[in-house]
């Protein structure tokens, strides 16, 4: 039963590499190519996250230990833009 | 049910098997350490306005091949762990074999992709981007070396017809150390070589 689910979010990933790549490759903004490309990052990281770690089964608590850092990582790295803005 | 040999086999006041919650935890620690770099290698490289001229360096096809077989080695494993839920330890033996194999190539492509770097002369000292691209793959493909290692000693503790409870337990948590290097390498790869 597990078997086909697996195989079916590999070929998802890969689609979304390929998808990644092609936009780099095509005439449009770079930051519509940049956004793109985390688009899709996030999109890969969550399937391998909810499917392959099995967090969709995962009680609350490990969405806990797992959100903490995040948002401190991105507490921290808004925290230096304003330095970035300053000098910039 | 047997749980000789188990790590942690009983669950903790939360229900969650104290071996789970504690490979959770260290991936939270592991998430602070590469969050915090790659937010600060975003935020020189916005500073910097691009490093457009020294990434154009970076061999992107080999990093999207190494994609590839990452992204298919996370694939292998879940397939691991599929046959270790099975109760099928030949067909966990040979999905743990390819993974680690995967692992291997991801590893020699990372050394090809180094060696031609460091040849045309781009070295840690070159210039900040150069240190930030070492330092960052640097530690992730070291991640993955302890990945192969963990795999390594799994394999041989089945081949040595290790008791299937002390084991299987282990491949779920190898499982997701796993799955989050290469979840790592899903933002390092576009952040570093594309964009």
């Amino acid at each position: 039963m597990a078997g086909p689910t697996h195989t079916t979010v590999w070929y998802w990933l890969l689609a979304l590499l390929g998808a990644g790549l092609l936009a780099t490759l095509a005439p449009i903004g770079r930051s519509l190519v940049i956004a793109a490309l985390l688009g899709a990052a996030v999109a890969k990281a969550v399937l391998v996250a909810r499917h392959y770690m099995h967090l969709k089964h995962e009680p609350v608590l490990i969405y806990a230990i797992i959100a903490a850092p995040l948002l401190l990582v991105v507490c921290l790295a808004l925290a230096l833009v304003p330095d970035l803005v300053w000098r910039h | 049910m047997s749980a000789i040999g188990v790590v942690a086999p009983r669950g903790t006041a939360s229900g969650i098997p104290s071996g789970k919650l504690a490979i959770w935890w260290f991936l939270a620690s592991e998430t602070m350490t590469f969050g915090g770099l790659l937010g600060v290698f975003v935020l020189f490289r916005y500073a910097a306005g691009g490093w457009h001229e020294p990434a154009a360096h970076l061999h992107v096809w080999l990093a999207a091949t190494n994609t590839l077989v990452l992204l298919t080695s996370s694939y292998t494993m879940v397939r691991a762990h599929a046959a270790e839920t099975a109760e099928d330890r030949r067909a966990t033996q040979r999905w743990l074999f390819v993974t680690m194999g995967l692992g291997l190539a991801f590893l020699a492509i990372k050394a090809v992709e180094y060696a031609s770097e460091w040849r045309a002369g781009f070295t840690p000292r070159s210039s900040l981007f150069w240190g930030f691209y070492y330092g960052l793959t640097g530690l992730h493909a070291a991640h993955v070396l302890g990945g192969v290692i963990a795999l390594v000693a799994l394999g041989i503790a089945l081949a040595r017809g290790r008791a299937w409870g002390a084991v299987r337990q282990r491949v779920e948590y190898v499982g997701l150390y796993w799955h989050f290097v290469d979840i790592v390498w899903i933002f390092l790869f576009p952040l570093v070589y594309l964009s």
